[in-house]
């Protein structure tokens, strides 16, 4: 009788409450998971710029996109890493898409895999390259 | 056929046996792997309590091993916040200090003493291997066992946890977290069965949870909105009815136990939205009654009306309660979390603590790696495939995302849901990959069957047969390449989280550590030295002023009343020790020997280019002291004329005449940190620093560590005779003449005036 009622009880509730389809909740969930871990929120508190200058070795102003300190970030390296986070959940979702097509050619299973892999791992290994520029002691410092 | 049953009815039951010892040993070995990697800092180093934190909470359980429990309860602290003192009972969350009492009581009762400090330190390691436990059976209900064993080997390890549970780190978080994922647990438990037992161990559960940390309020909001999301969606069912009722009323009966909870659960806001989810389950359940019994007209006017009466009555009740006062609006931490600026204006305090800060993406990479990277696709599945439980994952997952994104400490809530969801990722990922053939050949004989039924009808049908059974070569190389991929990703996480947790998050903020050119290891133990030397030198009843930070560690180590510590519970004390901090040398005097303080502790940083000391912390303290007295203290007064903040040349005459400059760089300008640098060079600050020949006039040096880093003075007793500074004083003429107002009227000196005179015979006369 719990479930009956319960559908019972769907209409006037989705009478009141739009119900959004399950894939836009998602999607939007998504977009934010990009500007979230990128940590958007600590540039717009802190007021960072998009982008910083530096002084290079002659005294010219040049711009510099990765603050090389690891306390502090700029607006566009945060968006290029929450992208990159979010790319490689979105990697595990194409291997999960290869799986339950139906009727799938080779061509397009082995495409599905390969952006699939590449997706998950190179995402890794991009923002490996990004910490690099911010903290030295990571691919320097020994087990001590 | 039947050797084949029997043999695959053995296999079955055999099977059975196998799953149960792997899961056993795999979750024994994920214990002993979190165990393990969090023991660097005792490994390098010694079984101390690090930071500032866990030395209150070691104090406290080291006053109720020794006098009870019950004056643990009722202790009143007087050497802390020196003379307001500290109704310690009252304001702590005592789960952590019981939960080591206990285990100490049952050891001690088993004969096998073992010091009330390696509990201590010994603790939060072992409850990462149950927070592991209690997280396995949480995934296996929300999705299956094999999801279960992936998250519990991922929080084992994952740095986001084990940067506050490492051993040493004696705080709430360390038992909390084991708590919340047990209370979680119990609660998707109950909304799958609704069963009141479940509920009601699920409201036990929460008692434990909220005797152990601050952070219950996530817990006892985050349900209810998974119930409102229920009835929301069309979800709601008699089983949901039951376990929110029986876990609301259970649950908040026992956390008003709690001396510091107190009434809380009835009169802020904060759990407000609790009391009305409660309220409405009720509503809802009451209608779902109603609408078996009366015809659809009826009760659609007695659906939406009711409902938006009750609405509307509750919406007006709750603001008529907080504007009479009888209920507290969001207090200032909590409030801080959605209007983020609040902090900085308001209350300084809150903002200066850098945990609260928000977070930037190395912190989201350093404490996930990989889980953070995979968290979508854990999401994506259980969107995908909805039911009960995983509405509730889901909205853990995003309001645990955001709070993380705004304050850094929140990571530590962000981090078990995210486990939780890479494990179901990776689970379901390695399902479909790992297994090669059977999907293929079930595949192909459907396939097969299906062009035999209708051979004649379908051309295409040979092609597409073709097709599938030319898969097979392809199918194992793409799937087992996928798999070993997915293995070196995994592999990847396991050596980031030791190494992150070896390099970055193993450092007992009580010893420093430095590395030399050549490799070796140099330990600078000056907090310990100082501590040790206010034990042994100071009388038993000194006071210590010092910044706040510091307070928990003296009282800890040296034993010593102080003025403020960590609490920060009374921000007009802190601010008047900012005052002092802040002013020149005689008012601040006047300020020490109002609140009787013997003895001054500053850090100071700059012998050794020790980032984190009070000079850096200035600032704040200024900030601090101005928000209570605004007229005498103001921050522009401490900047250089072009507004930046320097203790250099340039720097402002109130900056070089206060009373923290002062101590922290007395003799400081006649020592060289190094050979080739200037007399003064400030190594923290990178320059010569402004006022070097300084001389104190009512505290006096009484010690100075090895590195300079803490720096002890002693406030002078105030003299017996006020002495009048050489440029003040007043001469009287002397010399020759007599001036005449020495003389009185009656004549001469030594007589006194109006001096009664008596004449036998008359009386008196009285002038």
């Amino acid at each position: 009788s719990g479930k009956m009622a319960s559908e019972g009880m769907e209409a006037p509730l989705q009478f009141l409450i739009p119900s959004l389809p399950r894939m836009f909740v998602f999607f939007l969930v998504l977009v934010s998971y990009v500007f979230v871990s990128g940590g958007v929120p600590y540039c717009t508190i802190t007021g960072m710029p998009f982008m910083g200058t530096a002084v290079d070795d002659r005294g010219n102003q040049v711009p510099q996109a990765i603050m090389p300190r690891s306390n502090g970030q700029y607006l566009g390296e945060g968006i290029a890493v929450g992208f990159f986070l979010t790319m490689g959940g979105l990697g595990m979702v194409f291997l999960d898409r290869m799986n339950s097509m139906t009727n799938p050619s080779r061509m397009a299973r082995l495409f599905l895999a390969a952006v699939g892999m590449a997706c998950t791992l190179g995402s890794i290994f991009a923002i490996r390259a990004f910490i690099g520029k911010k903290d030295h002691w990571y691919f320097k410092a020994s087990m001590y | 056929l039947k050797v084949m049953s029997s043999k695959s009815g053995l296999l079955r039951s055999n099977s059975l046996a196998y799953t149960s010892l792997l899961t056993f040993v795999i979750l024994a070995l994920a214990w002993f792997v979190g165990f393990a990697s969090r023991l660097f800092a005792i490994v390098r180093f010694e079984s101390i309590i690090h930071e500032f934190d866990p030395w209150f909470n070691y104090r406290a359980t080291a006053h109720m091993v020794e006098h009870g429990y019950y004056n643990f309860l009722n202790w009143f602290d007087e050497r802390a916040w020196y003379p307001l003192g500290r109704i310690v009972g009252g304001t702590v969350y005592p789960g952590l200090m019981v939960t080591s009492g206990l285990i100490h009581h049952v050891l001690d009762v088993l004969n096998f003493p073992v010091h009330i400090r390696d509990i201590c330190v010994f603790l939060a390691p072992t409850f990462s291997g149950l927070t592991a436990i209690a997280t396995y059976f949480l995934t296996k209900e929300l999705w299956s066992a094999g999801a279960g064993l992936f998250a519990a080997c991922f929080i084992a390890i994952s740095p986001g946890y084990t940067s506050r549970s490492v051993a040493g780190s004696y705080d709430n978080e360390g038992i909390a977290i084991f708590a919340l994922q047990a209370t979680y647990f119990l609660w998707v438990k109950s909304v799958k069965t609704g069963s009141v037992m479940w509920a009601a161990l699920c409201g036990l559960m929460y008692f434990y949870m909220v005797s152990a940390w601050g952070g219950y309020v996530f817990i006892i909001n985050l349900i209810p909105l998974h119930v409102l999301a229920l009835i929301c969606i069309g979800r709601f069912s008699s089983r949901v009815y039951t376990a929110y009722s029986s876990f609301y009323a259970l649950g908040t009966i026992l956390s008003m136990q709690i001396p510091f909870v107190g009434f809380q659960p009835v009169r802020t806001s904060e759990h407000m939205p609790a009391l009305g989810v409660f309220g409405l389950v009720q509503i809802v359940a009451a209608m779902q009654y109603a609408r078996t019994r009366v015809t659809r007209a009826q009760f659609l006017t007695i659906f939406i009306g009711g409902l938006s009466i009750a609405l509307g009555v509750g919406l007006a009740g709750y603001l008529a309660l907080v504007w009479g006062g009888y209920v507290a609006p969001f207090s200032g931490r909590f409030y801080s979390l959605w209007d983020t600026g609040y902090a900085k204006i308001h209350i300084p305090i809150i903002a200066s603590v850098s945990e609260h800060q928000p977070t930037t993406w190395v912190s989201f990479f350093f404490d996930l790696h990989i889980t953070a990277a995979v968290f979508p696709a854990g999401l994506w599945y259980c969107v995908k495939n909805v039911n009960d439980e995983r509405v509730f994952i889901i909205l853990y997952a995003v309001s645990a995302v955001y709070f993380a994104g705004v304050m850094v400490r929140l990571m530590l809530t962000l981090t078990p849901v995210v486990c939780v969801l890479a494990g179901i990722a990776f689970s379901l990922t390695f399902e479909k990959f790992l297994k090669n053939d059977d999907h293929f050949r079930s595949n192909a004989t459907g396939a097969d069957n299906k062009q035999y039924d209708k051979l004649k009808k379908q051309k295409a049908g040979t092609s597409t047969d073709g097709v599938s059974l030319s898969e097979d070569p392809i199918g194992p190389n793409v799937r087992s390449i996928v798999s070993f991929l997915m293995s070196i990703l995994l592999l990847m996480f396991v050596v980031h989280a030791t190494y992150v947790t070896s390099n970055a998050y193993s450092h007992p903020s009580v010893v420093l550590q430095s590395s030399t050119s050549n490799g070796g290891r140099v330990i600078m133990d000056d907090f310990r030295e100082a501590y040790h030397w206010l034990r042994e030198n100071t009388p038993d009843d000194a006071r210590i002023m010092s910044w706040w930070d510091y307070g928990y560690q003296i009282a800890g180590m040296a034993n010593r009343t102080t003025l403020v510590d960590n609490n920060t519970w009374n921000n007009s004390h802190i601010a008047l020790v900012g005052k002092a901090m802040s002013s020149n040398e005689s008012a601040a005097y006047e300020i020490m020997r109002e609140l009787d303080v013997d003895y001054v502790l500053v850090i100071f940083g700059g012998v050794i280019g020790y980032s984190g000391d009070d000079i850096n912390k200035f600032l704040w303290m200024v900030r601090i002291a101005e928000g209570e007295h605004p007229k005498e203290i103001k921050e522009a007064n401490y900047f250089t004329e072009s507004g930046e903040y320097s203790v250099g040349a340039q720097a402002s005459q109130t900056m070089l005449n206060c009373l923290m400059y002062k101590m922290s760089y007395y003799r400081f300008g006649e020592t060289r940190v190094g050979y080739n640098q200037a007399a003064g060079f400030d190594r923290t600050r990178n320059y010569v620093i402004g006022k070097k020949d300084i001389t104190l006039e009512h505290v006096e040096e009484a010690y100075t560590t090895e590195n300079w880093l803490v720096r002890i003075y002693r406030v002078k007793k105030p003299v017996n005779r006020n002495a009048v500074k050489y440029t003040e004083r007043k001469i009287r003429p002397t010399g020759g003449h007599k001036s005449s107002s020495t003389v009185g009227r009656s004549g001469r000196k030594g007589t006194l005036k109006n001096k009664a005179v008596v004449v036998k015979g008359k009386r008196p006369l009285t002038a």
